[in-house]
C-alpha cells in the first residue's frame, strides 16, 4: 500500500494494561485494548473531555469546537478527539490555542498521517506535551473498520462526551453510544430544526443527552461526576449551577441573527453598512446578493466594507461572494 | 497538349496557390496524378474522369498525367476535383486555352457532374485576391461566402456543363448576383434578460472592458452559461481586419450562416469538457484548428471548468500568453491565432452546494481537491471571479425592462476601450489585462490613498505578486470605465471584490 501517509520517525512507545500509567480509566471498563502505541505523553488522570463531531462541518461547528477546545484547555481540562478533518481537528487546535494539553485518538497505526492534511496538526499536539494514541500496531493503514472501533477509547479516556455536529448517520453517535454504554456523561450542541449536520447532535438531545447552552455547562457536568471542582465565586466562569452565562461570541451571533433591522436602506454610511453586515453575517454562510439587498443595493459601499471586515478579520470569504464570522 | 489552371491548398488557416496542371500525351492510354497528394485528391480522378464522361464528353484515349504544385505542400481533401476537370478539358482542348489564366477554380465534383461545396472558400477567394487572380469559379452554394473577400469576381457553378458551357462560350451560369452580406442582427441573446445578479453582470462589464479571464463559480443552474453566452455582446465590435480573420478561420472550419454567408461576429466556443487536448488545441498529422482558434477574438467558455482533463487545461497556458499557438507535426509547423477571453465556469465543490451544509457532503478534503483541479499557473491567468448567486423567485418576477441591456453595457465597454487604445497606442498592447507586470506602474498610476489600501489589502490578504498586478490591472479597467485617469481606493475596492481567491485564505 502507499505510504504517503507515513511521518518521518518517531518513538513509538508501547504501554500494555499491568504497566504503570495505562490509564486507569481504560483498565476499569470492559472490551479495552490490552496495550496502547503512543507518541508523546499518555492522558494525566484528571478532568478529561473528549469532542467529536462531523468532518465535513460547518464553519459554525469548527468555530464552536475550537472555541470550546481552548475555553476548557483555560480551565485546565485535557481534551480528546479523533484528529479527523473537521470537529476533531478543530477542538484539537483550539486546546493547542488555550495551552491545553489534547489527546488524539487514531484509528490507524501511530506512525501513520490520516488525513494528511493534519500533518502540522500532529506535530503540534506532540511537541505540546500532549499524544497520539491508538491500538493499533505501527504501519497500519487507516482502515474504515478500525474507526467505529477506536470511538470506544475517545469515550473511555473523558468524563464527558460532546458532540458538536453530527448527522443522522454520524460516526459520533458511536462514540456517544459506547459513552452511555461505559457510563460517561453525553452533552450534544443543540442546533436548529431541519438543519441536516445537526439532525444527529438533536436526537442525542431527544434520548436524554444534556445541552450545551453554554461552556460552563461542560464544567458543571464535570463537576457533578466529581472530576472537577467549581470555582466557589464563580465570577470567572459564572458557573453557576442552573444559570450558565453564555460563552463570548455566541452571544454576539445568535442577537445578530435574531435581530432585524429595519429601514436600513435610508441611510448608507460606512458604519451603518458596516453594522448591516455584522448582523447578517454569523456563522451561516450568507451570499453577496442577500446582503446586498439589506445593505440598500449599493453594491460598491458592499463591497468596500466586506472587503474592510475581510481584512480585518472579522469575516471570512469561503468561497467566492460567500461570508461567514470568523471565530 | 499542356494546360495549368490555377486552385488552392488549405494550409493551417491559410490557402496557398497551387496550379493545376495537365498534359496529354501519346503513350499507353491511362491518367497518373503526382505532386505530394493525400488519398482524398488521388480519388479525384475517378470522380472527375466519370463526372466528364456524364456530362457528355470523351476524353481521348492517351496518356494524361496531372500534377499539382508547389510539389513540396501536402494537397487535402476534395477541393480540387473541379481545376484538374478545367485542366483536362483545356489540355484535351475542349476548353479554349486563353479562357482559364485568369481564373482560381476549385469545388468538388460528383460522378453525375454536379459541384458541391467545400470548406475555406473564403480563404481561397482571399489568396485569389492576394495572387491578383481576377475570376474565381467556385461552387454556387460557396459564393455567399467567397462574396466577403471582394475584388473577386465569382462565378457560381452547380454542374460541371455549366463550367464547360460558361469557360467555352462565355455563358455566365443564371446566378443573382449575391451582394456582399447585409447587415444582418448581431446576436440573438441580451444581457437584459438576465435578471438579478448585479455582481456578476458588473464583473463580466469589467472583464468585457479590459479583456480579463473570468472565472464564475455558482451552484447548478444559477446561470453561468446565460451569462457567458451573452459576453460576446457586450464586446467591442470587430473591426474590418478582425471580421476577415474570424470569417476565414470560421470559412476553413467550414461553419456558415444558414444563408451560406461565412460567420463573421465575436465568436462564442463553448466546448464539451471531455475534449481532448488536440482538439482544443488543434492538431493532427496536417493540423487543423482547434477550439482555441475558432474561438480568436471572441469567447472560449469552458463550463464546468474543473472537468476537463489536465492536459487539456494546461494547453490553454502559453496561448493565453502569446494570443496564438504554434503546432508542429511532421507536415510543418503552424501558426493558429487564439486571442480569446477566457471564460470559465465552476461549481464550488464536486456536488455544487458547497458551504450549503444542509446540501452539500462532500469532504473538506474533496472540495480543496476539486479546487485543485485547476492549476496555480492558470489561475494565475485569470483576473476576475465572481460567484453566480441562485435566482430567486423574486429575481425572476422582476419587471421587465428593469435590467440593463446589451447595447448599454456595451457602451461603456467602448468608452472604456477608446481609453485604452490611446494609452497603447504605439504598443503591442490592446488591453489592460495585457499589460506586463514590468510596466504595471508606468501605466496604472494610482492616488496615495488608493496606494495605502492596496498595502493594507497586501499584507491583510497575503496576496502574492502576481496577484497584486491582477488586481492593478482589473483597476486599471474599472477606472477607465469611469474614464478616471488616476486609479482610486474605490476602483481598488472592486478589484480585490473580484479578485481570485488564493488558495491559503480558504480557496475558491
Amino acid at each position: 500500500m502507499s505510504s504517503s501517509y507515513q511521518t518521518e520517525t518517531e518513538e513509538i512507545r508501547v504501554i500494555r494494561e499491568w504497566e504503570r500509567g495505562f490509564p486507569e480509566r481504560m483498565r476499569e471498563l470492559k472490551g479495552m485494548p490490552d496495550k496502547l502505541y503512543y507518541i508523546g505523553t499518555l492522558p494525566p488522570e484528571g478532568p478529561a473531555v473528549s469532542i467529536v463531531g462531523a468532518r465535513a462541518c460547518s464553519s459554525y461547528g469548527s468555530a464552536k469546537a475550537k472555541e470550546l477546545g481552548k475555553f476548557l484547555a483555560e480551565h485546565g481540562i485535557t481534551v480528546i478527539s479523533g484528529m479527523a478533518e473537521g470537529i476533531d481537528g478543530a477542538a484539537h487546535e483550539g486546546t493547542l490555542l488555550g495551552g491545553g494539553k489534547t489527546y488524539a485518538v487514531l484509528g490507524c497505526g501511530a506512525d501513520i498521517c490520516y488525513p494528511r492534511t493534519n500533518r502540522a496538526l500532529r506535530k503540534a499536539i506532540i511537541r505540546s506535551g500532549g499524544g497520539i494514541l491508538t491500538e493499533y500496531p505501527a504501519g497500519r493503514m487507516p482502515l474504515a473498520k478500525q474507526f467505529p472501533a477506536r470511538n470506544r477509547i475517545i469515550s473511555a479516556l473523558a468524563d464527558v462526551v460532546v458532540v458538536v455536529e453530527a448527522r443522522k448517520k454520524s460516526g459520533s453517535l458511536i462514540t456517544a453510544d459506547f459513552a452511555l454504554e461505559q457510563g460517561k456523561t453525553v452533552l450534544a450542541f443543540p442546533g436548529r430544526v431541519g438543519d441536516r449536520l445537526s439532525e444527529g447532535a438533536n436526537a442525542l438531545i431527544g434520548q436524554g443527552a444534556g445541552i450545551v447552552s453554554s461552556y460552563e455547562t461542560v464544567l458543571w457536568e464535570l463537576s457533578r461526576c466529581g472530576r472537577y471542582v467549581l470555582p466557589a465565586d464563580g465570577n470567572r466562569t459564572g458557573g453557576k449551577r442552573k444559570k450558565p452565562m453564555p460563552a463570548e461570541g455566541q452571544a454576539a451571533n445568535e442577537n445578530g441573527k435574531e435581530e432585524k433591522k429595519a429601514g436600513a436602506e435610508t441611510e448608507n454610511t460606512p458604519e451603518t453598512v458596516r453594522e448591516i453586515l455584522l448582523e447578517k453575517i454569523g456563522f451561516d454562510p450568507v451570499g453577496t446578493e442577500e446582503l446586498l439587498a439589506a445593505a440598500g443595493n449599493d453594491l460598491p459601499g458592499l463591497q468596500s466594507s466586506l472587503l474592510d471586515l475581510v481584512i480585518d478579520g472579522v469575516i471570512a470569504e469561503i468561497s467566492p461572494g460567500i461570508y461567514v464570522r470568523r471565530a | 497538349m499542356f494546360s495549368r489552371v490555377f486552385s488552392a491548398a488549405i494550409c493551417g488557416v491559410d490557402a496557398v496557390a497551387v496550379s493545376v496542371e495537365a498534359d496529354i500525351s501519346y503513350g499507353l492510354p491511362g491518367m497518373t496524378m503526382v505532386g505530394f497528394l493525400s488519398a482524398q485528391v488521388k480519388e479525384a480522378q475517378d470522380r472527375v474522369r466519370t463526372a466528364v464522361r456524364n456530362a457528355g464528353i470523351t476524353l481521348p484515349p492517351r496518356r494524361i498525367t496531372v500534377n499539382l504544385s508547389p510539389a513540396d505542400i501536402r494537397k487535402e481533401g476534395s477541393r480540387f476535383d473541379l481545376a484538374i476537370a478545367a485542366a483536362l478539358l483545356t489540355a484535351a482542348e475542349i476548353i479554349p486555352e486563353g479562357r482559364i489564366r485568369d481564373t482560381m477554380i476549385a469545388g468538388e465534383l460528383s460522378l453525375d457532374g454536379a459541384v458541391l461545396p467545400v470548406s475555406g472558400m473564403l480563404a481561397t477567394a482571399l489568396c485569389a485576391k492576394k495572387e491578383g487572380i481576377r475570376n474565381m469559379i467556385l461552387p454556387k452554394e460557396n459564393t455567399a461566402e467567397a462574396a466577403a473577400a471582394g475584388d473577386v469576381s465569382l462565378i457560381g457553378v452547380e454542374s460541371l456543363e455549366e463550367l464547360i458551357e460558361y469557360l467555352r462560350d462565355g455563358v455566365i451560369p443564371d446566378l443573382p448576383q449575391v451582394p456582399p452580406g447585409p447587415e444582418r442582427k448581431e446576436y440573438d441573446v441580451d444581457f437584459s434578460e438576465i435578471r438579478g445578479q448585479a455582481s456578476v453582470k458588473r464583473a463580466a462589464l469589467i472583464a468585457a472592458a479590459g479583456f480579463h479571464n473570468f472565472l464564475m463559480v455558482g451552484t447548478p443552474g444559477a446561470g453561468k452559461t446565460m451569462i457567458a453566452k451573452r459576453i460576446p455582446t457586450i464586446l467591442p465590435p470587430l473591426t474590418r481586419e478582425e471580421k476577415m480573420e474570424v470569417a476565414r478561420i470560421h470559412s476553413i472550419a467550414g461553419r456558415f450562416h444558414t444563408d451560406g454567408s461565412v460567420i463573421s461576429e465575436r465568436p462564442f466556443r463553448s466546448p464539451h469538457h471531455t475534449i481532448s487536448p488536440q482538439a482544443l488545441a488543434g492538431g493532427g498529422a496536417h493540423p487543423v484548428p482547434g477550439e482555441i482558434t475558432l474561438a480568436h477574438r471572441g469567447v472560449l467558455f469552458l463550463d464546468e471548468m474543473p472537468e476537463f482533463s489536465r492536459q487539456s487545461l494546461e494547453i490553454l497556458r502559453q496561448p493565453l500568453e502569446d494570443r496564438e499557438i504554434v503546432i508542429a507535426r511532421t507536415a510543418g509547423t503552424f501558426h493558429f491565432p487564439a486571442d480569446f477571453l477566457l471564460v470559465a465556469a465552476m461549481n464550488p465543490c464536486p456536488c455544487g452546494y458547497f458551504p450549503d451544509r444542509n446540501k452539500c457532503m462532500c469532504s473538506p478534503a474533496a472540495v480543496s481537491r476539486y479546487r485543485q483541479k485547476i492549476s496555480r499557473p492558470l489561475l494565475d491567468r485569470i483576473d476576475l471571479c465572481s460567484r453566480v448567486p441562485r435566482v430567486t423567485y423574486e429575481m425572476l418576477r422582476e419587471k421587465e425592462g428593469a435590467e440593463t441591456d446589451s447595447a448599454a453595457m456595451r457602451a461603456d465597454v467602448m468608452r472604456a476601450v477608446r481609453i485604452q487604445e490611446e494609452r497603447f497606442a504605439g504598443t503591442e498592447y490592446h488591453f489592460n489585462a495585457n499589460i506586463p507586470a514590468a510596466r504595471v506602474s508606468e501605466f496604472c498610476r494610482m492616488t496615495q490613498e488608493a496606494e495605502l489600501f492596496l498595502k493594507r489589502v497586501y499584507s491583510g490578504l497575503e496576496m502574492t505578486a502576481r496577484s497584486y498586478h491582477r488586481i492593478i490591472r482589473v483597476a486599471r479597467t474599472i477606472a477607465d470605465l469611469e474614464e478616471e485617469e488616476i486609479i482610486m481606493k474605490k476602483h481598488i475596492e472592486e478589484a480585490v471584490f473580484y479578485r481570485v481567491i488564493e488558495e491559503q485564505q480558504g480557496g475558491i
